[in-house]
Parts: C-alpha cells; structure tokens; sequence
C-alpha cells in the first residue's frame, strides 16, 4: 500500500514537472513571439511619427510664401521676424516638437532658443542639404529625439535648412511603456542611460547572460529597436525588454492552482471511490460470490441487512431470494427423500422393494468383501397366502402382509435390511454376524409369526412363514445368491412349510 | 382509349391543380385591368407639359429677368462694384458681378472665359486689367473696349526712407543693376525685388517698366496677386513692388508709394504723361453683343458716375 502510495506521489510529481516544463517552454515560445510583436509595434509607431516629421518637413520646404521669404532673409538682408511670422502662419503651432530654420551660412532664423538643434543643423551644413527630408535620431538634453531635416530651395538655390524634431522624452516612452506592455531602455556603450523599470541608478551595465538582461535579478527578455538613420555615435540604443520572471510567477501560480485543484479533485475522487467501493462495489461483489456461491449449488447463511439505499434493496432482496431458495431447496430435499423412499420403498409394508434390493445386494456384498465381514441372506414366503387371499379376501391379505412387516421391523436390526421383493415374499440380510445368528433370527421370526393373531373383520387369522437361509461368500454373484436362497426356501416349502431351511452349499 | 364502349381518359398522377391556377390568372387578370383602368388618368397626369416641364416658362422668364454676368480682374471688378446699383438702374436689370470671392476666380484670364460665356440665354461679359493683343482677340473672337488707365504704384516698405526714384532708378532695380539701396541714397541694405509679372503674351501693364519678364532680376520675389505682393513689401524694409491703384491699401499695410520722376502715380500725371507705369482696364465680349451688355459699356465708358469712381482709384478714363 504505502508502495503504491508513494508510486501514486512520484507519478503525481513527474507528471507535473512534464506539465511544468511544457508550459514553461510553451510561455518563452510565446513570449518570444509577443516581444516581437511587440517590438514590430513600437518599430511602426516610430515609423508614424518619423512619417508625421517628415511629411511635415516636407510641407514647408515645398510651401512657396516660406521659399520667398527664406531667401529673402537668407540672401537679401530680409528681417527674420516676418519670415518667423509667416512660418508660424503657415506651419500652425508646434505642440510637442521643436523646429529651428538656419540660413545657408548658419545664421538662425528660427528656433534659435533650442541651441542643441541649432548645432546640429549647422553640422549639416557643410555637406550638400538633402531636396527630400531625412530622418535622424539624437541624444540631446539626456533624452532621445527623432529629427527630420531637409535643405530649403528657391529657385533651386539652397537657402538653408528646416529641422523639426520630436523627443521621445520619459513621457513618450512611458506611453510606449502603457500601451505596449514592455518596459524600455536606452542604453549607450552597455551603460543605462534611461529605463521605464524605475531603477536607472541601480542599473549601470547592460549586460547580456542568455539572451536575458537581469535587472536586480529580474531577468527581461530584450529586443533592440532600430533607429532610423542613427545619427553616428553618442546616440543610445532603443532596447524593449519584457519582463519574464512576471511571466514565470503566473506561470507558478497557474501551476499551484493546478496543484491545489488537481489535489482537492483527487481527495474528492479518492472520497468517492472509497463510498463507491463500500457503498457499490463491495456490495456487488458480496452480490458475485453469492451468485457464484448460489450457482454452485451452496446457499451460504444470510442475515437482514438495514436499508439505507438502492443496494441495500438489491442485497437485501438477493438474501430473500436465498432464504426462499434454501426454503424451496428443503421441500425439494424432503419430497426427493420421500419420492426416495417411496422408489425403494414397499408402499404397503413400509419395507424395502425388490428395486432396492437389486440396486442394493451388490453394494453390500462389495461392502462384505472389503470389510472382510459375513452377510446372510433370508428368502422368506407366507404359506398358503392365495388361501387367506381367496378365503378372507384381498384387504385381509394386505393386513397379513402389513403384519408380517411389523414382525420383521421388530425382529432385526437397524443394520439389517428388510425387502418385499414379491407378492408375499420378503428378504432380509443380515449384515455381519454369523449363520447360527442368521438362523437363530429366521427361526425368531417363523416363530413370531406363527404365534401372530391378525384380527380382520371379526375374523381371526393366523399364517406361518417358511424362510430359506443362505450364506453370502466373497465372490457369490447375487443372482446365485438368491438362487441358493430359493433352493433353501423351496427345500423349506418342500418339506411342509412352516420351517427354516438353510443352504451350505 | 375505348373500353366497353366508352372513352376512357387516364389523368396523370399528382395533385389536380389545374382548375384553381385558371381562376387564380384569371382573377389575377381582372384585378391587373382594374389596376391599369385606374392609373390611366394618373399617367395622363404625369404627362400633361404643364405639369412636368415647367422650366420652359422659366426659360423664358430667365431671359427677362436673369442677371447680365461678369467676372475677371480684381482691379476692374472693384469699378463695377463701385457703380453696380446706377448700372443695374441704368439697364433695368440686375448684374451678377463674380470677383475676389468667386469659385469663378479673379484675373483676367477668368474674364476672358465668362466673356466666351455669353449666349441669348445667359448675356456675359468679361474685364481685364491688361490690353489683349489684336491676335488673341482675334483668335479668341473677343472685342475689347478700353476703359480707363490705372497707374501702376511703386511701393516700398515704409520705414524705407526713400520717397521718389527716377523712371531709370526704378528700371535698374527692378532689372537688378541696382541691388542695394545706398546706390539711390537709402541706407546700406540690399535691395529685394517683389514682381507680380502676369498676363506675360499681353501688352502693357509690367512692361511698362521693363519689356519682358527676362529683363527683370532673377532672384526676384515672385508672387501670385496683389495681397501677397503687398504682405510682402510690407514684411520687409528692404522690398520693392508693384501694384495698381485699385488696390486699396488698408490701415495695417506698412508700404508706401513713391514718386517716379517726382511725379504722384495721379490720372492727371498720366493724362499729362508724367507718370510712366500704367495699364489699361478693358471690357471684353464674345460674340453678338446685347442691348443691355452694350449699355453697360456705354455707360461705364461716359458716365459721370464712372469718371467719379475712376478718381477715386486715380485712374484715366481712355476718352480723356
């Protein structure tokens, strides 16, 4: 049991190691898709603003009052002030981003607060200004920026540069952060710069072990974001990382509920067996080996049983049934015994018949043989019976009959056997004993029977009995025995009836 | 078949359905004649002329009643919008004048279409602030008829501390051989150079100043109408421009016109051939000219009601 206990424990535990492992491995598979996914959201996001940046840029490159009035301040002494209000009449206002305009010698015309910009426009400048906007990300004022620059025409003259950028400050990456479910870092040569996990003075090195960046211990899965035309060195990396130990704890608690659910299913499954078991299968079982028992002819002892449910019926109807059977069994026992004894049985003498006697002779003279013991055979007539017949009638007879019986029962033993194998001839074998014995209890019996006064409607009659006595050997057959046991008779009969004649051939 | 004497007839199997679907076309029939009977008058109706086409009344009313149309340059509309209640009383008709806020745009090539408008059921006519040559008016099938002739202003910012150019000043610098104002006694400031150089296939107007479009400088400051011709003179103190006398220069506009010759950009300067940059407002029509356009014209080329609107713009009625 307590093998089976523990084997029921160790399957339990592998199954839920298996079980464990599986969906371990099923979660990093989807998680690594998620990452993606989520990586490819971020990505586009950043394709819409650079979109949004460039296509704004490109409105007022191409818008033709700002052409006129950027050249007019670039090459024609104009006063910058009418070009910075026509441009805020024609770009609108500017919410999040920060815009500079600089002359083709790097004078500012617009946006001269935001120096950092300003630079890198003037960095710009030396090289051919690009006729189409491009895009660029920096690292100004400790924070990410997405720009988008184009050179500024007319007449196809370059007159300077426009610059629009959006800076992808804490608050954007925080949003970033919201909606996307991963958290962010910006990481320049392996340091943290900026991250949304909250512990940008605790992380220091962005170090990589396993594809995973452990922060205090938490490992995060890590997806670097490309940046559109990165604008050289001193620009951070974009990096998404999801949290992965958050995905393990669900994972435990998901496994733990597992547990407990698999546990309490278990206890309950385990409390329903043991009620099946005694309350259904125990009982159906009892119900088989009764059944067996019954059909092999036993009916065991049965008792009342309380009823408490549908198989406390069933049993107990089942013991009903085999109380009747038993019931049913005995008055068949008692009627075969009966139809028994009645097939063996003289019906109006109550002795033995001649059936009996033939099925019966060679047992007993089988029986002799093996115990070694002498058997003694008595083959007795009524004399003169057809007179008593013919004189007093046939009841009288049968009264004759019955008495002579009567004599017969009192005059053996219990192990004698006593037969009406005819009309008014009887037999009796003596078992063991010896011929002098045999013929002592032959003579008993002529001598009872002869003193015997039958009283048979108002008449008073009397008979006597002539008896043949035979010794049974070993290797007698029966007939010969009851051969040798008529010749005796017949002597008897022969020399005046009444008498006892014995053969010793 | 026959069988003992008798015809015997053997229907096909199913239901016998053939005796309701009779009544049921026939009653069917009945019911779509009945239908048909009572719509008749309806259709009858609906196809009386008077009830359906009621626009050929209207045709006719239009004729009667429709407003003569015009439309084109800015500079000639604010004429005729000046003077369109004693023209609509002068032809007893009203005028339906499309200018600065019409989806038919302003300038003289949208007087040109809504001239080549004109039919017997709707009478157009168009202005221009610039003569056709004879071979477009030709081509076209147009007939031009002068009207007044509108000084051309010379406009500078004005904080700009000149006041009169010569004729050859103003041609060097819109040509661009003069480039800064310290060659004309202002201060040391380039010089930009704002053109509205339109109607380029057209005589007069601009070319008063300088022939063709190629004489003026090449880094000018093109624009596409007066507005924006005067915004931008008026943004920068080192602009030059142009514009015609009909533009009504407002409160806020920090221009200034200047002497050419020494000469005010007046009609008398011009009737007398001071004043040298001009253009010639016009009317044109296409085709059989109606009572009421001609009217219009007769009234706009020698009434005093026109000769007092065409001061007040310093403009020079042609037969003056």
């Amino acid at each position: 049991m307590i093998t089976f206990v523990l084997g029921l424990v160790l399957l339990f535990t592998t199954a839920m190691t298996v079980f464990y492992l599986n969906q371990k491995s099923l979660l990093l598979s989807e998680s690594e898709l998620h990452l993606n996914n989520i990586a490819a959201l971020i990505t586009d996001h950043l394709s819409t603003l650079e979109r949004e940046l460039e296509q704004r840029v490109s409105m007022i490159n191409s818008n033709a009052v700002i052409q006129q009035y950027m050249f007019i301040v670039a090459e024609l002494e104009g006063e910058p002030e009418s070009f910075r209000r026509i441009f805020t009449e024609q770009v609108g206002p500017l919410q999040d981003e920060r815009a500079v305009v600089i002359t083709g010698n790097g004078g500012v015309v617009v946006g001269g607060e935001h120096r950092d910009l300003v630079d890198f426009a003037r960095r710009r400048l030396p090289a051919e200004p690009p006729p189409r906007s491009e895009i660029t990300y920096i690292y100004t004022r400790g924070r990410l920026e997405i720009l988008a620059y184009a050179g500024m025409f007319y007449q196809d003259r370059p007159t300077g540069l426009v610059l629009i950028g959006r800076p992808l400050d804490e608050r954007f990456l925080e949003l970033l952060k919201h909606r996307s479910g991963g958290d962010l870092f910006l990481v320049l040569d392996g340091k943290v710069l900026h991250c949304t996990v909250g512990h940008e003075g605790e992380i220091s090195a962005f170090g990589l072990e396993d594809d995973l960046l452990r922060v205090k211990d938490v490992p995060y899965r890590v997806r670097r974001i490309d940046l559109k035309g990165k604008a050289g060195g001193g620009v951070p990396e974009l990096w998404l990382g999801v949290n992965q130990q958050r995905l393990f704890d669900f994972l435990d608690r998901f496994l733990l509920t597992s547990v407990i659910i698999t546990l309490i299913g278990g206890a309950a499954t385990l409390v329903f067996g043991i009620y099946l078991i005694r309350r259904i299968v125990r009982p159906i079982w009892k119900l088989v080996n009764l059944t067996q028992s019954v059909s092999s002819g036993n009916l065991p002892q049965v008792h009342e049983v309380p009823i408490h449910d549908e198989m406390d019926y069933l049993t107990s109807g089942f013991y009903s049934m085999v109380e009747s059977l038993k019931k049913d069994r005995q008055k068949i026992e008692e009627a075969n015994r009966l139809l028994l004894q009645q097939a063996i049985t003289d019906h109006l003498t109550g002795l033995y018949n001649r059936r009996y006697f033939n099925e019966i002779l060679p047992k007993l003279l089988s029986l002799n043989r093996r115990k070694g013991t002498m058997m003694h055979i008595l083959l007795m007539d009524i004399d003169n019976f057809k007179r008593i017949n013919d004189t007093y009638g046939h009841a009288c007879g049968d009264a004759v009959l019955i008495a002579f019986a009567e004599i017969l029962k009192k005059t053996t033993r219990k192990s004698d056997f006593c037969f009406r194998i005819g009309g008014e001839e009887f037999v009796l074998i003596l078992n063991a004993g010896t011929l002098e014995g045999a013929v002592t209890t032959a003579e008993k019996i002529r001598v009872r029977v002869e003193g015997e006064r039958i009283r048979f409607s108002g008449a008073e009659v009397s008979c006597t009995v002539s008896i043949g006595v035979v010794k049974a050997e070993k290797d007698v057959d029966p007939d010969e025995l009851l051969k040798m046991a008529d010749r005796a008779l017949y002597s008897a009969k022969n020399q005046g009836r009444n008498r006892v004649c014995v053969n010793l051939d | 078949m026959e069988h003992s004497g008798r015809r015997v007839c053997f229907l096909p199997a199913g239901p016998v359905c053939g005796p309701y679907a009779a009544v049921a076309a026939t009653v069917l029939s009945v019911l779509c004649l009945w239908i048909g009977v009572l719509l008749l008058p309806l259709q009858a109706l609906a196809s009386d002329p008077s009830q359906t086409r009621p626009e050929t009344r209207l045709v006719k009313v239009g004729v009667e009643g429709q407003p003569v149309v015009g439309s084109g340059a800015h500079f000639v509309w604010i004429l005729f919008k000046d003077l369109q209640a004693d023209l609509e009383r002068h032809i007893g008709r009203p005028i339906k004048l499309y200018g600065e806020d019409s989806m038919y745009g302003v300038g003289c090539n949208a007087g040109i279409k809504m001239a080549r408008r004109n039919s017997p059921e709707m009478e157009t006519f168009g202005f221009v602030c610039c003569p056709l040559s004879t071979e477009e008016a030709e081509k076209e099938g147009l007939t031009v008829y002068p009207l007044a002739l509108e000084p051309i202003y010379i406009i500078v910012h004005e904080s700009n501390p000149i006041d009169s150019l010569t004729l050859e000043q103003v041609r060097a610098i819109f040509s661009g051989r003069i480039r800064n104002w310290r060659e004309v006694g202002g201060p040391d400031r380039s010089i930009v150079v704002v053109t509205r150089l339109h109607c380029k296939q057209r005589p007069g107007h601009w070319k008063t100043i300088l022939p063709t479009a190629d004489d003026f400088r090449k880094d000018r400051i093109n624009v596409k109408g007066a507005k924006p011709m005067v915004r931008t003179v008026s943004d920068f103190s080192n602009a030059i421009g142009h514009v015609g006398s009909g533009w009504q220069i407002k409160p806020d506009d920090r221009i200034k016109i200047i002497r050419v010759n020494g000469y005010e950009p007046t009609a008398e300067n011009l009737k007398a051939g001071n004043y040298p940059f001009y253009r010639l407002q016009s009317i044109v029509t296409y085709g059989p000219v109606s009572r009421d356009v001609a009217k219009i014209i007769e009234f706009m080329k020698k009434s005093e009601e026109f000769n007092r609107v065409a001061r007040k713009y310093n403009m020079l009625r042609v037969d003056e």
